[in-house]
Order: structure tokens, then C-alpha cells, then sequence
């Protein structure tokens, strides 16, 4: 992914390093490269010049609407939207659902009653296959509901310990 | 007629195994692993807005009242490859992703403090999943890592 | 108000809760849809069909993403489809003999004095135009997601339901593309 001589130009690098997502090492590499490859400098530069235009040029069209305006139209909309499905309407729109939606929910239920029965569990965020250390303690734990999965250890040298951090 | 049906489906099969082989070997040679690093503690209420997002899942796990982002890096390893993270208190996470397979990684974890190897695990962990990773004391609080990987 | 508050009272129809909704993501999608399509008028009616949408929907919402990156994804896909849509449309549009690409004319100049460091004149704007319209859209969504709005990776992943992989690919290719259409101009300078 890297590249050993600095002075090779790496686009694919030079991208993530505008992105920041490079290592430190890779950080140091690019900033060196940077530093004496003036091509490399200037499609930098250049890059972040339209970036900086691009943010100016939306912003220059954010400015020229008027969003309070436009706020009203949208809400004005959503609550007509919203009323027009209240009363007769409703309930004549409501009729051709009906038929369906009970056979849907009849099929929802069937289906849902054999989940619960045989439901799956949620899977858990990491499983740990072997842990070995040099601590005083060490405890595994997962989040009931997201099955986040937590490792907690203490050191040997920890004055103090953390029991209740969890 | 019955031949060439024969090697129709063979030529279907091989076709189908192929596409099959082809999704996991091209799809899985490399991972992005985050480290972020988060200093945990009870003496104030102060929240790094940088952590905003995962706010609500820390307040679930653990019944700290601060949480500050220290660091934060990402490293692009490939299978097989070994990174390193610095980490505050003179420690270091070697990190080295061993197999891709499906929704998981398995990913090699060694904690080193100074010189010395203070725990080394094996983790199967969910693409975008979390590790949380924890709790060294430091300052006036504990270290919490937060491992994460994408592919 | 937090996300999830927001969502729950959304969820019960509470009209206040929408209109801080409306408040707090307006410019963001605006901004996303504009980058896309570069067209101010568009961009107006992709804003609003958002908000009606997740109006109409929010029942719907399982909470398996932030708000934030459901606005995104909705809002990908309107701008990503406005071009398919007003296809099958006949519109009027005036346009000055000048302009290029069915670009509106250029707006007169405010009177309001302009920052001397970022010099955002009819020019430059036209340039941003035109070399963005020389992306492809799928290369330019992504390119206005993490330059416009500092989306990471895994954010434009979630946001147009791609691999990261692909992502880091297509940024790639979008700012290779750039660097080819900018080179002109960065040689001129000097």
C-alpha cells in the first residue's frame, strides 16, 4: 500500500492523506513526499482550491433561496396532506386496504409467533476466541439489547481498579 | 443432445463456483481498522463533541459522566498484515487482521505497555461492529478503546 | 432535541417536531441535492419531496440508522433520479445565447462585497459547474458527500448503499478525473 521510496508519487495515497486516512507512518511519508515533490504540491493545492470553491459555489446558491419560505410550502403541503386523509376520505381510501391488510397481518402474526418461538438471537459485535494476559482481572460482557461486546481488564501495575465501570 | 446438456451444466456449475470464489477472494483482502481512544471518568460532566454520536451507546454501557476523545486513527491492513497504534500511558495495539470470511473478521489483538505484553486476544469481529476495550486507569480516569472495523 | 426524541415525537405526528426537522436539515439537503444536480430550482423541489417523504414515512423508520443518514440516503436518490424524471418531462427553461449545459443565465452581481480571498464570481461558479458536470454522477455524489458535507467512508457507504471498497474507488477516480480537468488551469495560473 505504501510505498518505501517517498519520492514515488502515490495518488491512491496522496488521496487518502487528504482524507486523512492514513497511519502516522504513512502521514510522515506523505508530508516529506509533499514537501519535495512540487507536482504533488500543486494537485494538493489545486484539489483543495476547488474544494474550497465547491463549498463557495453551494454556498453561494444556499444563499439565493429562500428557505423560510420554502419551510412554509413544505409544512403548509405536509399538512394538507396530512387532513385530506382524515374523514370520508379516509375511510373510502381505507376500504380498499382493508382486505389486504388484514390477510398481511393474519400472515405478520403466523410469522411473527414462529420467530418469537424459534427466534434467532442477535449476533454479538465481537466473539472473543482465546484471551491470554498479564493482569489482575479480566471480564467479558455483552449489552443486552445491541450485544455490544465489552473486554475489561485490569492491569497488574493499576493502583487503582475500576469493578463498577460497568 | 444428453452430452451436451452434460457439459452446459458443467459449464453452468463451474461458472456459478467460480463467481462464488471470485465474490470472497476479491471482496475480503483488506479491512479498515478505527481505533478511537476515549478517556472515561467520573469528575465532571464535559461530553467531546467529536464522541455526539456515539454518545448514547456509551451512557448505555458504562455509568461514567465524561467521555473524551484523545485519539482517533484508522489503519488499512491487509490480511495478514500487522499495524500499529499508539495509545496514551506509553501502551501500544499491534493489530493484524488474519482472515475475512463473510460478515466477520478475525483479528489478532496484542496490547503492549512499555515493553512488556499485557494481554494478546483472537476476536471475530462483525464488519462495523464495535469492540469496546477497556479500562486502564490514566489521569484522573480510565482508557477506553474502541476498536471498529469496515470492508 | 436528541434524534431519537425527535423521531418518536415525528412518529406521532407532533407538527412542531417536523418543523424543527425542516429547520435543522434544510441547507444540509439542499446542499447535497445541488451538488448533484447543480441546479438551484431542483434542488428547491428535491428539498421539499425529502421532507414530504420522510413525512409520510417516518412511521416507517426502524431507527437502524442516525435520521441524518436516512435524510442522506433519500436524498441521493431524488437528486440521483431528477435527471431520469424531468427526461420524460418537457420543460422551459430561459437561457442566455452564453450560458452552456441549459445552465440558467448567470445572476446579476450583488452589490454586497465579496471575500478577496475566496473569489466567488459568475466565472468561477461556472467553472465548479462545468467541471463537475464532467464527473460521472455516481463519482460526483460521492465527491459532494465527502467534500461538501465531510462524510466519512463508511458515511457515504450507509448513505448510497455501496461497499466501502467501492467508496474509496470511486473517490479515487472522481478526484483523478478533477486533477485531469483542473491541470489547464492550475497551469495557466503559473
Amino acid at each position: 500500500m505504501t510505498h518505501p521510496d517517498s519520492n514515488v508519487c502515490d495518488e491512491m495515497l496522496l488521496d487518502r492523506y487528504l482524507d486523512g486516512d492514513v497511519d502516522a507512518g504513512e502521514r510522515v511519508q506523505m508530508e516529506a513526499h509533499i514537501a519535495a515533490c512540487r507536482q504533488c504540491r500543486r494537485q494538493v493545492a489545486s484539489l483543495e482550491a476547488f474544494s474550497q470553491n465547491l463549498n463557495d459555489r453551494v454556498q453561494h446558491a444556499v444563499d439565493s433561496v429562500d428557505f423560510v419560505a420554502l419551510e412554509k410550502q413544505v409544512l403548509n403541503k405536509a399538512l394538507r396532506q396530512y387532513r385530506s386523509r382524515g374523514g370520508l376520505s379516509r375511510f373510502v381510501a381505507s376500504l380498499k386496504y382493508i382486505i389486504p391488510a388484514t390477510v398481511t397481518a393474519g400472515l405478520l402474526l403466523f410469522f411473527t409467533y414462529s420467530n418469537y418461538v424459534f427466534k434467532p438471537p442477535p449476533v454479538p459485535s465481537a466473539i472473543i476466541n482465546s484471551f491470554t494476559g498479564s493482569m489482575s482481572s479480566v471480564m467479558i460482557f455483552e449489552t443486552p439489547e445491541t450485544r455490544q461486546t465489552i473486554l475489561w481488564y485490569t492491569e497488574e501495575t493499576d493502583v487503582e481498579s475500576e469493578p463498577n465501570a460497568v | 443432445m444428453r452430452y451436451r446438456f452434460r457439459c452446459l451444466l458443467v459449464v453452468v456449475v463451474l461458472t456459478l463456483s467460480w463467481f462464488g470464489a471470485a465474490d470472497s477472494l476479491l471482496a475480503q483482502e483488506s479491512c479498515r481498522i478505527s481505533v478511537d481512544t476515549i478517556l472515561a471518568a467520573r469528575n465532571d460532566n464535559v461530553v467531546d463533541p467529536k464522541l455526539k454520536r456515539h454518545i448514547g451507546e456509551l451512557q448505555s454501557m458504562f455509568n461514567y459522566t465524561s467521555y473524551r476523545l484523545l485519539s482517533s486513527e484508522s489503519l488499512n491492513l491487509s490480511v495478514g498484515q500487522s499495524g500499529m497504534v499508539s495509545l496514551p500511558g506509553d501502551r501500544r495495539l499491534k493489530i493484524t487482521p488474519q482472515r475475512i470470511h463473510g460478515s466477520r473478521a478475525d483479528i489478532a489483538l496484542l496490547m503492549i505497555k512499555q515493553t512488556r505484553t499485557v494481554f494478546e486476544t483472537q476476536v471475530q469481529l462483525l464488519n462495523r461492529g464495535n469492540l469496546f476495550v477497556g479500562g486502564p486507569a490514566y489521569q484522573n480516569g480510565n482508557l477506553i478503546f474502541k476498536i471498529s472495523s469496515a470492508y | 432535541m436528541h434524534d431519537k426524541e425527535l423521531i418518536l415525537r415525528l412518529q406521532r405526528g407532533d407538527e412542531w417536531a417536523f418543523q424543527l426537522m425542516v429547520r435543522r436539515f434544510r441547507t444540509k439537503i439542499f446542499s447535497i441535492a445541488f451538488g448533484i444536480t447543480l441546479d438551484t430550482e431542483e434542488s428547491q423541489d428535491i428539498m421539499q419531496e425529502v421532507f414530504l417523504q420522510v413525512y409520510r414515512t417516518i412511521g416507517d423508520f426502524r431507527g437502524d440508522a442516525s435520521l441524518a443518514t436516512w435524510l442522506h440516503r433519500i436524498t441521493v436518490n431524488r437528486s440521483l433520479n431528477w435527471k431520469r424524471r424531468w427526461a420524460r418531462r418537457f420543460k422551459w427553461l430561459h437561457v442566455s445565447t452564453d450560458s452552456t449545459d441549459g445552465l440558467p443565465a448567470a445572476e446579476p452581481e450583488s452589490d454586497l462585497p465579496s471575500p478577496e480571498i475566496r473569489v466567488a464570481n459568475a466565472q468561477t461558479r461556472q467553472q465548479i459547474d462545468k467541471a463537475l458536470k464532467m464527473l460521472p454522477e455516481q463519482a460526483r455524489t460521492i465527491f459532494v458527500l465527502r467534500e461538501l458535507e465531510g462524510l466519512a467512508y463508511e458515511e457515504i457507504a450507509d448513505a448510497i448503499g455501496i461497499k466501502l471498497g467501492t467508496v474509496r474507488s470511486r473517490l479515487f477516480h472522481a478526484r483523478k478525473r478533477l486533477r485531469e480537468i483542473l491541470q489547464p488551469l492550475v497551469e495557466e495560473e503559473e
